[in-house]
């Protein structure tokens, strides 16, 4: 058997923590919380070898002989600029926090607002890219939606059955999501039994 | 000059460099991303090492009692074997920590999936033959529930990916459920519409805001 | 076509052996037979072309079966062995004779094992004299033909003495051995004894007495330089230092060159093949130290096959008549078959693991599975008539076509991509801006109130207006800064009444960025509110780390999950968590999203952990779809979603003057633009398709 130290692992450290959920025997529960306890602190170190991976990247792409990115050079003083003064200030710190509400909030906030811009543009489109029922059905669907959300309708409340219909409309797309959910939530069933019977092993990689 | 003001410059000229994506791609708009990367992984890094690290690793090894100085062990031995994970050579000893990581992950998945999902939604599907007194009522109920269930059933066949062996080597799904599965695609194209939807509208949302933090700021600059 | 059949010299049938006459034109196969007296139909032909790559020129020998395919080509040659060759053959099958009645005992069915691909070729280790011209280097390209021939002469000189090549008079009987693989240890054991005469000509700037009658007249200055080459190629250094030096002749030992070392340190480096170059630098330990010197192995394998490099490397003006022998024609498909220089390539190479470390050139299975071979072009020449080419040629294109990946068909748009884009780009921001800087309030806000946004409504109520002792709410700030506007927007309102009236709030994230954003959306919303102070209501207990297995730490063990606040300090001394246990402690709990999937682990760890107490969603428009079956299953009590949501809340509380209100005419015009967009797109299409329907009628 491949990684037979880490299978049993994750076999161990799995079937705990699932008996856990399903069995009240008192004695589990501790150790199933210290497990995934421990699991929440390595998910936290791997977070951070994760970034000192992509630090290591950007280093190497501006060191790199061929190709050589300068804008990594940005990267890395952004990142060792905020480190510091996350590591001198806190989290908690006022000014510090000013890193993600006035950086990340207006970078991120306008590439929403250019996907807006794009959807429009990508709005005019969309027969020409996909034809057929499907593709009818999905723009009926969106245009609908789009004007129950925008309440333009409002206007007619008085309208005879106009609630109930806007209602019935309203709950259509719950019957497709409620489904989606479903198969999400068997495929997350099916991955994690496969795992816990090391048919799957991700980790041995 | 205030630092609230210099905050809000640089979130006006970061906004002004995003925005220029719209005109196509250009080394502003790089700029303004490789610095998101940056900051963000910094951020990040900070949050680990005070929330994690330092509070869940460091702070009890160094405070908590015996027993628990021990138990921390584990996790500590577990991310320091992570460390390897840097290195190809050795690589190798990380895979300990993610076996434990992803048996715990798998374990919690599961048990969310089954109790959360699964059981809710199924009671979901069924709690509207529930039925109320009132006849009028309780056929509207119905009528709503039936909808509901069957399109839940039919995007789940949609889903289904099983087929049948017909003859040599053609795989044919049963035709109940290829029927029930063309059915569920319409049920999908109207939930997808719904995202579509919902998605121009939150993007549009962020891009009124957006161009209100713009005009506000050029308010308070000039006027 | 067997290798028993005999090939009718004029018509070019095959026949069987015992057949007398052709079976087709009837002429007598008796002179196709006896070659050797017969004077070649073409004798200006260059046998030697044949293997540089020119092998159709090559003249054909019936007799041997593995030139069959040639034999369809009707140019059939007759094969004479030249005076020097056939004295060295003499000599040598009345030496070998016992070895060789041995070597025929391996039956008729080796017959079978004809080197009808690279495999076989590769086998043998025949080097063809355009892979040796191919190691040399490339700035004397005529030189280098001329090196590569003569010493390799010596080298099969030599190697004709061998019982398994000279000995054969049968080209099945060579060909069985180079494909015998499995017989080398034998092989090995055979010629040993013999291993010193076979490379005495390699080191030696004097030609052995023994075969100085047999040399071809060549140049001297290219024979000169020949010789080295030919060392460095058969002579590592660790073989030269080894066995060998012990059994060097004495005319050897006397010339000024002591050792194989000696020679090799000789030789100019510019006359060095990149890969023997690389060998010289690198010279195996494993060999030095092997009692079988590296080149035998290579002597070894070339018995069989290299018999037709040894060919004297004449001008061709001075060559003895250009007669194929039998035993040479039916090697000579081996390089045929195989014309690239792969088996060059796998003499330079080295084994590093196994029981034949350290040995060079033996047989590279790798290759021979990954290396495929051209078929044999020269061989086959097909007579098709003009008609036939023509099919072919339509055969060709069909499967180039079938092959080629569909074009691209560019869309077909009123106006090129960026400039439309640009215009919605500008239409779009104009029209919003223009909205937002005129204030204006002309729209209406929603009046059909979802029933999610109801219960939102009143659920919060019902929390907010706990006073004694006051509500304390988990809020879970899991939305990214993207949505920061459009959530801060919507969740402004509800987290100001719970802030007005005294609620205790204990915010949390999943999200790396929602601490801050929580923190900066509770500040913004307490703005302006009396006797309000932060810490007194507010706790930051940060991030989460680990998303699904975090929530699950937090529903059964908050103080584990989440110890510290955001400063990293300890929070569970703060009042506000005072006898917490687990989440149900709490009066409900908030969940500000912008993801479906961590509306989800929300629902799945932690609401069954509530016990009863409220789940409320406050989520952007883009995720309400897909948490709405989760409120429909009444896992979640109510759900404000998306500038609508808000609105319809904003109505239900009374309140008129949120930033919700400022918003909306600009939030409902860029809705209807998009509208329009998705309509005057479909109905552009829909003309389009039309018109082509139309036309494509008009060409019917």
């Amino acid at each position: 058997m491949r990684a037979p130290v880490s299978t049993a692992i994750a076999i161990a450290a799995g079937l705990v923590v699932l008996l856990g959920y399903f069995l009240p025997v008192p004695e589990l529960t501790p150790v199933r919380s210290a497990m995934i306890d421990w699991a929440v602190i390595v998910a936290g170190s791997a977070g951070l070898i994760a970034i000192i991976h992509l630090i290591k990247v950007h280093w190497k792409k501006l060191t790199s002989s061929q190709n050589q990115d300068y804008y990594s050079l940005i990267t890395l003083i952004a990142f060792f600029l905020t480190l510091a003064a996350g590591l001198l200030l806190g989290p908690g710190d006022n000014r510090f926090q000013k890193v993600v509400t006035s950086i990340q909030v207006p970078i991120e906030a306008s590439l929403m607002g250019v996907l807006a811009i794009s959807l429009t543009f990508s709005s005019i489109r969309l027969f020409q890219r996909r034809k057929g029922w499907m593709a009818l059905t999905f723009a009926i669907s969106a245009v609908v939606f789009l004007i129950l959300t925008s309440g333009i309708l409002s206007v007619s409340d008085q309208v005879p059955f106009l609630k109930e219909i806007l209602s019935a409309l309203n709950a259509l797309p719950i019957a497709g999501a409620r489904g989606i959910l479903l198969g999400i939530a068997l495929g997350s069933l099916t991955t994690g039994l496969r795992i816990l019977l090391a048919a799957d092993r991700p980790y041995s990689g | 000059m205030p630092a609230d003001l210099i905050w809000t410059l640089v979130a006006f000229f970061l906004t002004l460099l995003v925005l220029s994506y719209a005109l196509g791609d250009n080394p502003l708009f790089q700029i303004a991303s490789y610095l998101f990367v940056g900051v963000t992984a910094g951020y990040v890094a900070v949050l680990i090492i005070y929330q994690v690290l330092w509070a869940k690793l460091a702070l009890p090894l160094l405070t908590a009692p015996l027993e628990q100085r021990l138990l921390t062990l584990v996790p500590l031995v577990l991310s320091f074997l992570l460390i390897f994970k840097l290195f190809p050579s050795a690589a190798a000893l990380g895979n300990i920590s993610m076996a434990f990581l992803v048996g715990v992950g798998a374990a919690v998945a599961i048990g969310g999936a089954f109790t959360g999902t699964l059981f809710g939604q199924i009671q979901g599907a069924i709690s509207p033959f529930d039925l109320p007194d009132d006849a009028g009522a309780a056929l509207a109920q119905a009528a709503g529930g039936f909808v509901l269930l069957f399109g839940t059933m039919t995007s789940l066949a949609y889903f289904h990916f099983g087929a049948r062996r017909s003859g040599q080597v053609n795989l044919r799904q049963p035709k109940v459920v290829s029927l029930f599965a063309r059915i569920g695609q319409v049920f999908i194209a109207i939930t997808l519409g719904a995202l579509f939807a919902g998605v121009i509208a939150a993007a549009l949302t962020a891009l009124i805001e957006r161009l209100d933090f713009i005009i506000q700021f050029l308010y308070s600059f000039f006027v | 076509m067997t290798m028993n059949e005999v090939i009718c010299p004029y018509c070019g049938t095959p026949n069987r052996p015992e057949d007398d006459r052709c079976k087709s034109c009837h002429r007598p196969l008796d002179s196709s037979r006896d070659r050797k007296s017969r004077t070649p139909e073409r004798e200006d032909l260059d046998w030697l072309a044949g293997f540089r790559g020119d092998t159709s020129d090559l003249p054909q020998n019936p007799d041997s079966p593995a030139e069959s395919g040639d034999q369809e080509s009707g140019q059939l040659e007759e094969a004479e062995i030249p005076e020097w060759l056939e004295r060295i053959r003499r000599r040598s099958m009345e030496d070998r004779m016992r070895h060789e009645m041995q070597t025929r005992r391996l039956g008729p069915d080796t017959s079978s094992h004809l080197p009808a691909s690279g495999e076989e070729s590769d086998v043998s280790k025949d080097k063809s004299p355009e892979e040796e011209a191919s190691a040399q280097t490339p700035q004397e390209p005529e030189q280098t033909e001329q090196d590569t021939g003569e010493p390799e002469t010596f080298a099969d000189l030599t190697a004709l003495e061998e019982p398994y090549s000279l000995g054969l008079e049968e080209p099945q009987l060579a060909e069985k051995e180079s494909s015998e693989t499995e017989d080398a240890t034998d092989w090995l054991e055979q010629i040993l004894p013999e291993k010193p005469d076979a490379d005495f000509e390699f080191p030696g700037r004097e030609l052995p007495t023994e075969f100085a009658d047999e040399e071809p007249a060549a140049d001297e200055e290219s024979e000169k330089d020949t010789w080295k080459g030919t060392e460095l190629e058969t002579f590592p250094e660790g073989a030269g230092q080894g066995d060998f030096k012990t059994e060097l002749p004495d005319w050897f030992e006397e010339s000024e060159v002591g050792s194989g070392e000696e020679l090799f340190m000789e030789i100019p480096g510019d006359i060095l093949p990149e890969s023997e170059q690389a060998e010289e630098a690198e010279p195996s330990g494993e060999l030095a130290g092997s009692p079988i010197p590296a080149e035998m192995t290579e002597s070894e394998a070339e018995i069989s096959g290299e018999v037709e490099p040894s060919l004297p490397p004449k001008k061709e003006s001075e060559l003895e008549e250009a007669h194929i022998p039998g035993w040479l024609e039916a090697i000579r498909p081996i390089e045929s078959v195989a014309p690239e220089r792969f088996a060059a390539d796998a003499d330079n190479q080295t084994e590093t693991q196994g029981p034949l470390a350290g040995f060079q050139g033996v047989i590279p299975a790798g290759e021979l599975v990954s290396r495929t071979t051209k078929s044999p072009d020269q061989s086959l020449k097909l007579q098709v008539s003009e008609k036939q080419s023509v099919y072919a040629g339509l055969l060709e294109n069909l499967i180039a076509d079938e092959g080629r990946p569909a074009e691209h068909k560019p869309e077909k748009a009123a106006a090129p991509s960026a400039v439309l884009r640009f215009l919605v780009g500008l239409i779009l921001i104009g029209l919003l801006a223009f909205l937002l800087v005129n204030g204006t309030q002309f729209s209406q806000l929603p009046r059909l109130y979802p029933l999610e946004t109801v219960t939102f409504y009143d659920s919060f109520q019902q929390l907010r207006q706990l006073q004694q002792p006051p509500a304390r709410v988990l809020v879970a700030a899991d939305y990214e800064p993207a949505l920061t506007g459009e959530i801060q927007t919507i969740a402004s309102l509800p987290i100001r009444q719970l802030l007005e009236t005294g609620s205790l709030l204990v915010l949390v994230s999943t999200v790396p960025g929602g601490p801050a954003l929580g923190q900066q959306l509770v500040e913004n919303a307490a703005n302006g509110l009396e006797n309000f102070q932060l810490e007194d209501q507010v706790i930051n207990l940060g991030y989460l780390v680990g998303g699904s297995a975090s929530l699950a730490s937090l529903a059964v063990q908050p103080s584990t999950a989440a110890p510290a606040r955001l400063d990293g300090t300890y929070a569970w001394d703060s009042p506000i968590l005072a006898g917490i246990q687990s989440v149900a402690d709490f009066d409900g709990l908030v969940l500000l999203t912008d993801n479906p999937e961590t509306a989800r682990a929300w629902v799945e760890q932690v609401q069954l952990h509530l016990g009863g107490r409220p789940l409320l969603v406050i989520s952007s428009a883009q995720a309400a779809p897909m948490i709405l079956p989760y409120y429909q299953s009444n896992q979640i009590q109510g759900v404000m979603a998306g500038l609508s949501g808000s609105a319809v809340y904003e109505q239900l509380a009374g309140n008129g003057s949120s930033p919700t209100r400022a918003y909306w005419d600009a939030y409902q015009a860029g809705i209807l633009v998009v509208i329009a967009a998705i309509l005057i797109g479909g109905l552009i299409s829909a003309v389009q398709a039309a018109l082509q329907r139309r036309t494509s009628r008009k060409r019917n």
